[in-house]
């Protein structure tokens, strides 16, 4: 591993000192290494969580290794990038930090130089200094590898590298202008997937960046390579990898013979979902194909409603074609990754039903490309105990190589088929309740009908689970009585608990029915569309209580023996409204939960987790599980790790991650400064009054620049002031008169900070926070 | 991508669709439009779309609702596009911590006692006896559309009805169809049309702002449409003798009464483009120093030209000030931009009350909302704030307003409105009091419809205390 011995070049930031506080001595040994890597922002440095934006390219072969880019923040200092899943190693090769303005004038100054003696040289005349030349020689350069072997470089290598760096239409987006180099060694035998890079550095754990272990040649864009470029053509199958760059267009040539099937499916917004800075808030990639003459054959802007496109291509002829990938209004930036599988590859379109009964493997028919199968057995068990719906998915591994992911749904209660016809009120196909019945929207205005005999009183909920299996149905169930007046309906329905999604487009609507009678339900598609494609599950039945569970963050780096806040999310559904008891799910043996419930009328809540007083060498998978009375069942949910991630300036989105990876890292030599004195009993906290909490201090009394606050109190709760006792302090919690209700009950997280000052350059004087960690959660009821 | 030009992108694309599409005009034809409707001349293509039964409504106002006792002639409005953050400017945080304020938590005071405003602001808090403070503005809308929308119309946004702004109102109200005969259309925006909504609304393009385009700033001020790119005025005449020697049909018909129609509004056109109009938008017929204490930027010389137009008559000039979409950089685009406002504005409220238009002009200073108060610090904004419609601030001088008050209160942290919620309408509704218009008066629509200028207090559920009687 080749690292800079201190990351600071010419320009850059000396360390600061430390110079005073109580834990000073002890925060030296522990936390200097932590400190050199925080940088002041305003009068509080702030804590600087490392981030990852990308990873180009996105993916490599089995048996394969390879070297990539991982653009991010805040990764200076990184000792170790994990990947999740089995068969992937990664070493650390280099951090690459930005060039700063000098740095980049500098360089500019030497490339200009170096251009013009090429030039010169071209023509056969002497170098010239430009009429306003500074006669003083060109500044140092630092080591930095963009700026390497300069004077090797040719003259198009130095104008792509002025464009690099200058580029007009590029803006500075500090969030992805870090990169760490890595080689990337993929086992011969490891599993196809997609996996999860985290960074590691002193100060924390990242956020999961997605990477591809894929079984296909790899091929990296090779600059230029627009459309007229002159690109070398290649075989298929291949997966093609690039960065789309401000206005930038890549393509590829490839050869390909009449007969073959070819499938191009691209990945841009599953790299990267979202984009908390841009409008659409992904890359939206295209994808076009042209032939020799340049002359399009095939366009796709998506594929249904995912962002990222797929096109089935059947090539006219023998012959070099050339698919082409931008943005779709030309936008571009470092994190405008993509990856791009093309061949004769197996795609599935379609399945029918979309899901079956529990209980039990059935079967589904099969459509699509390059498939060697019609129909398939599908694995019919819900996930968890109790669980009464699951939606799965799965994918095939065939000769003709890996599918792509299908989803369908589980479900205990009875199902039966759409029966035509059944596109009139009068054929209206007859149903008895509880059902799940499958049914296609089979032509464009096409509107099906079902009956159920329902009683005054009955509570009927009306359900469509199609776009949330990848069915490409938009839509619309009505609820009509006898008479034809419409007695319910629903267009979009937002499920949270999906976050990937951003049109929610299946229906749900939940009605009381007014009258014995015959009730007709009435499902069709609101764009109008349909097909043997748009297929869906109409669920009609009672109300079924139920919940999902959700937590952030999905990365986090905990010293050993400290605790960690994590916030656990309870999506509520069908009335549901009681507690969940959360707790963790086979974890290692020193881990533990603390807080581990969501009462009634919370729909999130902090816990803090415990991890063991040993260091662990990588991270740690961790499982939360949350279970829960609904009705007469108990019923058991997974506690899915996300991260909370903004779209388009606005829009929040719990994004599921595929593992909790918890990185538990050599205890810190600074004492706990805090313990909490174990209470027997949920703390009462009177309304408009105050509640007390004992601790005990490391030294007897509070250090005076030791902090406690509250995470994620709630609105009306704070503390109102520490008082010193003989072993430690007492801490006065209030909640303010009117601001919660009495029985409101939640967790008290006290969160430990530890204030220092530290004096830099020019007299300076900068103040540090350094989180100590929580102290083990406190649950909490207001009381009259 | 920035939030910013994507969005202008796509707005300006919306605008041009609205023109090119729904009423077939050019910026050019619009402004022609508005000459027409000086100069008397009817264009039976346009009013048939809404400027006829507008105008024959508006007739009606007179009788309809009585008038209200005009305090002020003009209002200058200094559109804050983007949402300017009210913690770093009129409504300081300094105890709330470092995670609010960030590096800027040293408020300053002002000529008034009690009165602080942001660090950025030691020219405007000299002039803090000329303004009010609105610190509990509140719709809880936090999209730049709709928010603008909102803070504009006064109305919620949604419904079959697109209103009117404030600005196309007052053109309404105080316009041609009310005995304004200014050669200057009555409502002008310096520079770029805000975008991002209509302002006419349904009243439609006869009462949409005239948006001058260029920079005042510049050496010259070209005015699109009036003072043309790259020509002098000697070649403008030529043209003009060129085009009047080509004109056979007028020849052959001396004495057309529509034609004189035609030569009287050609005459006013060039009126405009080559005698006081083109006067008017010189900037250089100011003193150096004038022009200086403005500040040289297009913002300042933008309130320097805001003067000039409300000195000349016009009615209503909002200045579109953007930039203020602060999610990344905010503070560094708080130091640089801040600066540049405070001296505009500060010049802008000495000039009016040393020429003694400050009594009958009122200075509407805000955006569309606010900005997170609590500063965040995550990637990608690294130090941003994003957009915040619970609780902001506006501020209001002049045109019969009190200086040197401040009008209910956020809490601690700048996140709720503590006491005395101001609503849009509540804002829009007193400005319009003190420009004599009666809120109650009918406004003219498509559907003939019973719709007053502004809806009843409270309407959308927003908060609110009524009009700013204690300032008024």
């Amino acid at each position: 591993m080749r690292r800079r011995e201190s990351g600071m070049g010419n320009g850059e930031r000396r360390r600061p000192a430390v110079v005073r506080q109580p834990y000073a001595v002890a925060l030296r040994g522990a936390l200097l290494p932590v400190l050199v890597a925080l940088v002041a922002t305003g009068a509080w440095a702030q804590v600087r969580t490392p981030y990852g934006g990308y990873v180009y390219p996105a993916g490599a072969r089995q048996g394969t290794t390879a070297q990539v880019e991982l653009g991010g923040q805040n990764l200076q200092g990184v000792l170790a990038v994990h990947v999740s899943g089995e068969g992937v190693q990664t070493k650390v090769v280099e951090y690459v930090r930005p060039l700063n303005k000098k740095q980049l004038r500098d360089a500019g100054q030497h490339i200009q130089a170096l251009m013009r003696k090429h030039w010169s040289e071209l023509a056969g005349r002497p170098v010239q200094a430009p009429p306003n030349a500074n006669k003083e020689p060109l500044p140092e350069l630092p080591d930095h590898p963009l700026l390497r072997g300069l004077e090797k470089k040719s003259i198009k290598e130095l104008d792509d590298l002025r464009l690099k760096l200058f580029d007009p239409k590029a803006q500075p987006n500090a969030q992805i202008a870090e990169t760490v180099v890595l080689q990337v060694t993929v086992a011969q035998g490891a599993p196809l997937g997609m996996r999860e890079l985290r960074v590691q550095t002193p100060i924390g754990l990242s956020n999961p960046v997605r990477f591809e272990v894929s079984g296909l040649p790899e091929v990296a864009e090779q600059e230029p390579n627009a459309l007229d470029s002159p690109v070398q053509a290649v075989d298929l199958p291949a997966a093609f990898n690039g960065q789309i760059r401000p206005g930038d267009t890549d393509c590829f040539r490839f050869r390909a013979t009449k007969g073959q099937k070819l499938v191009m499916t691209t990945q841009a917004r599953s790299l990267v979902p979202y984009l908390a800075d841009a409008v659409p808030g992904w890359f939206q990639a295209t994808l076009a194909v042209y032939d020799a003459q340049g002359k399009e054959l095939a366009f796709d802007d998506d594929y249904r409603f995912n962002p990222d496109p797929v096109l089935r291509f059947d090539p006219p002829a023998d012959g070099e074609y050339v698919v082409e990938i931008r943005d779709a209004i030309y936008r571009g930036r470092e994190d405008f990754v993509y990856r791009l599988s093309v061949g004769e590859l197996p795609f599935v379109t379609r399945i029918y039903p979309l899901g079956g009964k529990a209980g039990a493997p059935f079967n589904v028919a099969l459509w699509g490309w390059n498939l060697p199968v019609s129909s398939v057995t599908l694995e019919g068990q819900t996930d968890t105990q109790g669980a009464q719906e699951s939606l799965k998915e799965v994918a095939w591994q065939w000769a003709q190589g890996p599918s792509n992911r299908v989803q369908y749904a589980v479900d205990t209660l009875p199902e039966a088929l759409e029966v035509e016809p059944n596109d009139e009120a009068a054929d209206a196909q007859k149903v008895t309740l509880p059902v799940i019945v499958n049914g296609r929207v089979m032509k464009a205005g096409d509107v099906d009908f079902y009956r159920f005999e329902g009683n005054a009183g009955e509570e009927v909920v009306a359900e469509i689970t199609a776009r949330r299996v990848g069915s490409p149905l938009d839509s619309l169930v009505r609820v009509r009585d006898a008479a034809g007046q419409v007695v319910a309906v629903n267009d979009d329905h937002e499920d949270p608990s999906r976050g990937l999604m951003t049109h929610h487009a299946d229906s749900y609507v939940t009605v009381r029915l007014p009258k014995k009678g015959t009730y007709t339900v009435q499902v069709l598609d609101t764009q109008q569309h349909g097909g043997e494609d748009y297929g869906y599950r109409l669920r009609l039945s009672g109300p079924r209580p139920d919940f999902a569970l959700r937590m952030t963050p999905s990365s986090l780096l905990v010293p050993a023996g400290r605790l960690t806040p994590l916030c656990v999310h309870v999506l509520r559904k069908e009335g549901f409204a009681g507690e969940v008891e959360v707790g963790l799910s086979g974890a290692p043996a020193g881990f533990s939960l603390t807080g581990g419930r969501i009462p009634a009328g919370r729909d999130k809540v902090w816990m803090a987790l415990a991890v063991p007083a040993q260091a662990v060498g990588k991270p740690v998978a961790i499982r939360l599980e949350g279970k829960a009375k609904c009705g007469e069942t108990v019923v058991t949910r997974p506690v899915v790790p996300t991260e909370d991630m903004m779209q388009a300036f606005a829009y929040q989105h719990l994004v599921p991650s595929q593992e909790l990876a918890v990185m538990v890292t050599q205890p810190l030599r600074m004492l706990p400064p805090v313990e909490l004195v174990t209470l027997a009993e949920p703390l009462k906290v009177p309304a408009g009054g105050v509640a007390k909490v004992e601790l005990n201090t490391l030294r007897g009394g509070m250090p005076p620049n030791l902090k406690l606050e509250l995470k994620g109190a709630p609105e009306g709760l704070s503390i109102k002031g520490i008082a010193p006792t003989a072993t430690g302090a007492t801490l006065m919690v209030e909640a303010k008169a009117g601001a919660l209700k009495p029985g409101y009950a939640d967790n008290l997280l006290i969160e430990t900070i530890v204030e220092m000052e530290a004096r830099g350059g020019q007299g300076r004087t900068q103040k540090w926070r350094v989180a100590a960690g929580v102290l083990p959660a406190i649950p909490f009821e207001i009381v009259k | 991508m920035n939030e910013h030009d994507a969005e202008m992108e796509r707005v300006e694309g919306e605008e041009q669709s609205l023109l090119g599409g729904a009423y077939g005009m050019s910026r050019r034809t619009a402004l022609r439009l508005m000459l027409l409707g000086a100069a008397g001349v009817g264009l039976s293509r346009f009013e048939g779309v809404w400027a006829q039964p507008a105008k024959a409504a508006a007739g009606k106002v007179a009788t309809a609702v009585a008038p209200l006792p005009a305090r002020a002639k003009a209002i200058i409005q200094i559109w804050m596009w983007g949402g300017p953050c009210h913690i770093d400017t009129f409504d300081p945080k300094p105890d709330a911590g470092s995670d609010y304020c960030g590096p800027l938590n040293k408020p300053i005071a002002t000529n008034v006692d009690g009165i602080r405003v942001g660090e950025l602001l030691p020219l405007l808090a000299q002039q803090a006896d000329k303004y009010s403070i609105l610190r509990g503005m509140t719709h809880g809308i936090n999209s730049h559309e709709t928010a603008a929308y909102m803070v504009q119309t006064g109305r919620t946004p949604g419904g079959s009805l697109v209103y009117p702004c404030a600005g196309a109102v007052v053109s309404l109200m105080k316009g041609y169809d009310h005995g304004y005969t200014g050669l200057i259309p009555p409502y002008i925006v310096l520079t770029r049309p805000q975008g991002r909504f209509s302002e006419a609304g349904f009243l439609g393009p006869k009462y949409k702002p005239f948006a001058t385009g260029g920079d005042p700033n510049s050496r010259r001020f070209e005015v699109e449409g009036v003072v043309a790119a790259g020509m002098t005025d000697e070649r403008q005449r030529q043209r003009r003798e060129l085009m009047h020697s080509l004109d056979a049909l007028g020849a052959a018909m001396p004495g057309n009464a529509q034609f004189a129609k035609l030569d009287q509004t050609e005459e006013k056109a060039y009126d405009l483009i080559l005698g006081d109009g083109a006067k008017l938008f010189d900037l250089g017929q100011e003193p150096a120093e004038m022009r200086e204490r403005y500040g040289r930027n297009t913002f300042g010389q933008s309130c320097l030209m805001a003067r000039r137009l409300v000195e000349s008559g016009v009615p209503y000039v909002t200045i579109n000030y953007g930039g203020w979409d602060t999610h990344k950089q905010h503070f560094e685009i708080m130091r640089r931009k801040l600066p540049e406002m405070d001296k505009g504005m500060a010049a802008l409220l000495t000039d009016l009350s040393e020429r003694k238009l400050l009594d009958t002009t009122i200075v509407w200073w805000g955006g569309e909302f606010g900005r997170t108060p609590k500063v965040d610090y995550q990637a990608p904004w690294n130090g941003g704030r994003s957009h915040y419609g619970k609780c902001f601030c506006h501020v209001v001088g002049g045109g019969g307003f009190k200086g040197g008050h401040v009008v209910g209160a956020s809490d601690a942290k700048g996140e709720n409105v503590a006491s005395r919620p101001v609503s849009p309408q509540d804002l829009i509704g007193s400005m319009y009091e003190l420009m004599g218009i009666n809120p109650a008066s009918p406004l003219p629509n498509p559907r003939g419809m019973d719709i007053q200028l502004l809806p009843p207090a409270g309407e959308g559920g927003i908060k609110s205390d009524g009009p700013l009687r204690e300032i008024m």
